[in-house]
């Protein structure tokens, strides 16, 4: 039964990815190949990353004793990387799947529906952390530790995935019950996954390669943890004391079954169980106020994407990072892009700024999903006397309204922390606006094509798509089509007229995508 | 009000709709009856306009639907049988949404939602967010959303599946006044009983192809619509 279940929510996830594609075997093997690429490409660079950062840290740590600190920080980070991927992901799948009405009808019993969905969660769990745990195992390799610590470090890797999903299942669950009586859960959810998200980055980003750094962070983080739980889970690795570390495996074993367990009692009442929430009072005054449909349809896709805290994570981050750049590169003008300035010329550094922004750019996706999201309520805008033309412009402008204010607020930012040139500023503002107008109409055009309207849960629809993927190339594909183009103007001339040289193809690509979208894309939405 | 000539519509080998012609004038509750899977449904989503049409030609106040699509989806609403709306929206939302793409001016809306609403009982739960709905509140909603900018054609796809027997005599109701005042009804339903009170013509389809149609009285003879109707499904095969 459970593999039964299990190939359903394979199914779903294949659909998911590729859409209508996934019936012709033609289409779907080159896809697929496309999508284990791109997944591989990500694979490498976070394993990279990490396989780094520990493999310097190991270097300073082991050395001076703080062994069992590498041991700890290698738990954690693989924890958090699990966890983060997995909360809201795991409160989805398990709690609010369309087919768990249909499942819990069935002579199955809860405790195995329950199993093959976190048996599904459990598959991408150990791979977030193989991308971390196998990196830090040959950084252990490499630095000739002890045989003993790395097995026991094998060990505790291969169950903090259960671990996480644990924590993950159990704190989905208290998520779930306290937001299903908020009126304003989105909200909640969002800051609170905002503040999971930015103290993990403040974490990863407190590491740095540079040995003065780590040891200047194994000297902040030692004696706070010295001692601790957290300190303990390290030294019994670093020892490779095996009795206490199968200790901690058969805990973390037990745990995952007791939440099987406790889970699946409750399981049909948390998933049928109705909200309890204050009653809006209905006014007639608030039907008042006519739009056009072009507004109207923008109010409706922004009340979609703030509604929506998957949707707004997910495919909204990079307006956030952007922000943060811009808040940092303030803060700390007179470290990075002083330093910058003095070596690459404040107009040359104007332009890194203006392909970095863009290349966060790269990675707000609120528009590549839009078609998708219609899902089985695509009929409501077919059926409506709208121009198709009106209803993807919405969609793309929609986009262009979230993004560009933080992606304006960072341009400002860095002008001000930078002082390039008039034209260099200039475009420091004008090529992300462009680039995330041009970002937009290339996400509505394809999911025009590449979309799947069957999607069981919103999650799926706005973290799994091949339409995100593609859409992310595209964006850099034409990232690294401006860069090229400018970078002759930038050798033989000078920054500021690369800057204005790379406008122009972003320019004229945004152009391109919103007649593509208006003109081919509205004959194509009116056969979806 | 509207005219199908010939409608064909096939989904790779097979024919959904076999040349299928009907004309339904103002004034009209025009029912559809068949068997699952006869075409009932991808007939009216063709009028609708949500799927393309391949062969043959539709009118709706004289627009062509495949021509002039846009002008056609004016004179009509369409509510189908499982009406997904959106889920974070509420109520109110969704009919102002409904009301800004239908060009709808405030005192129009103002007033027919309230009517509606109130007819329909739901005005209490318009303010409540949509994902709290059952499948009969969404149909109210559906059916508010549908009546309110006075359409002349109105399509429907088992319009009285999990509606509650006042709602449903309210739809019924509706509907009568909505062609007395000049509009016309067309839709399917598996209720022969309803469909016999209710109708002015009847339409039988079975495997695409129009079997029967004709005022109600006509197709029912001396038997009841239910004896005609398997004594059609019988001789056909």
């Amino acid at each position: 039964m459970i593999k039964i279940l299990l190939k359903m929510q394979a199914r779903q996830t294949l659909h998911m990815m590729l859409g209508k594609a996934a019936k012709k075997k033609a289409v779907t093997l080159p896809l697929l190949f496309l999508v284990l690429f791109f997944l591989l490409y990500f694979t490498l660079f976070i394993a990279g990353f990490t396989g780094m950062l520990f493999f310097n840290a190991g270097q300073d740590w082991f050395p001076s004793g703080y062994g069992w600190l590498f041991f700890t920080m290698a738990g954690i980070v693989e924890f958090a990387l699990i966890f983060l991927g997995s909360i809201y992901f795991t409160k989805q799948q398990l709690y609010e799947a369309n087919d768990n009405a249909i499942l819990l009808t069935l002579p199955i019993p809860h405790s195995i529906i329950l199993s093959s969905r976190m048996i599904w969660l459990l598959i991408l769990d150990y791979y977030l952390g193989a991308v971390c745990a196998v990196p830090v195992l040959v950084s252990l390799l490499v630095l000739q530790i002890s045989p003993a610590a790395i097995a026991c470090y094998a060990l505790i890797a291969l169950t903090i995935p259960l671990f996480a999903q644990s924590l993950s299942a159990a704190l989905a669950y208290a998520l779930h019950a306290l937001t299903s009586r908020m009126r304003r859960k989105t909200l909640f959810q969002t800051v609170l996954t905002l503040c999971i998200l930015g103290a993990y980055f403040y974490f990863l980003f407190s590491f740095s390669f540079e040995s003065e750094a780590l040891a200047g962070l194994r000297d902040k983080l030692a004696p706070a943890l010295t001692g601790t739980p957290l300190g303990v889970f390290g030294a019994i690795q670093a020892e490779g004391a095996f009795l206490p570390v199968i200790a901690i495996l058969l805990v973390f074993i037990a745990l995952f079954m007791l939440l099987i367990w406790l889970l699946s009692r409750s399981f049909a009442r948390l998933t049928t169980g109705t909200s309890v929430r204050r009653r809006a009072t209905f006014r007639r005054d608030a039907l008042r106020g006519v739009r056009s449909p072009l507004r109207a349809q923008i109010g409706l896709e922004l009340r979609r994407f703030f509604g929506s805290t998957p949707y707004l994570v997910n495919c909204g981050l990079g307006c956030l990072l952007a922000l943060a750049c811009g808040i940092f590169a303030v803060v700390q003008r007179n470290a990075l892009p002083a330093e910058l300035s003095a070596n690459l010329g404040t107009d040359a550094t104007a332009l890194l700024a203006s392909a970095l922004l863009c290349g966060l750019g790269c990675t707000t996706l609120i528009s590549a999903p839009s078609i998708t999201l219609e899902g089985r309520m695509l009929w409501i805008l077919r059926s409506a006397p709208v121009p198709a033309s009106v209803i993807l412009r919405a969609k793309a402008l929609t986009h262009v309204i979230i993004a560009a204010p933080p992606y304006l607020i960072a341009s400002l930012c860095l002008i001000f922390a930078i002082r390039p040139g008039f034209t260099a500023s200039v475009c420091l503002v004008l090529a992300p606006q462009i680039f995330i107008t041009a970002c937009a109409f290339i996400g509505v055009f394809i999911n025009l094509y590449v979309h799947n309207l069957a999607w069981e849960n919103e999650t799926q629809a706005v973290k799994q798509g091949l339409n995100l993927v593609l859409t992310m190339l595209a964006a850099g594909g034409m990232l690294t089509a401006a860069a090229l183009l400018s970078l002759p103007v930038l050798l033989l001339f000078s920054a500021a007229a690369a800057a204005v040289v790379a406008c122009l193809p972003l320019l004229v690509l945004a152009f391109l995508f919103e007649r593509l979208t208006v003109k081919v894309g509205a004959a194509r939405f009116d056969r979806l | 009000m509207l005219h199908i000539e010939q409608l064909t519509k096939r989904y790779g080998s097979k024919t959904a709709v076999d040349h299928l012609s009907l004309h339904i004038p103002a004034g009209e509750v025009y029912g559809f009856i068949g068997h699952n899977g006869a075409g009932k449904t991808t007939t009216l989503r063709t009028i609708a306009g949500l799927l393309p049409i391949e062969e043959g030609e539709i009118t709706v106040c004289g627009k062509s639907v495949r021509t002039d699509a846009l002008e056609a989806k004016r004179h009509m609403a369409y509510i189908p049988d499982d009406p997904e709306l959106y889920p974070f929206l509420t109520g109110v939302q969704f009919l102002k949404f409904i009301a800004d793409i239908r060009g709808m001016s405030a005192s129009q809306r103002t007033e027919r939602i309230s009517l509606y609403a109130d007819r329909l009982s739901l005005t209490q739960e318009l303010g409540q967010p949509i994902s709290s709905y059952s499948h009969g509140m969404k149909q109210k909603l559906a059916i508010i959303s549908a009546w309110m900018h006075a359409p002349s054609l109105i399509l429907m796809d088992e319009p009285f599946v999990g509606l509650d027997p006042i709602a449903s005599h309210t739809l019924k109701e509706m509907m009568r006044e909505h062609c007395r005042g000049g509009g016309a009804i067309f839709f399917s339903t598996h209720v022969l009983e309803v469909a016999e009170k209710l109708c002015d013509s009847i339409a039988i389809i079975k495997n695409g192809k129009l079997v029967m149609a004709g005022p109600t009285e006509q197709v029912r003879g001396d038997t009841s619509l239910e004896e005609v109707f398997l004594e059609l499904e019988e001789n056909h095969d």
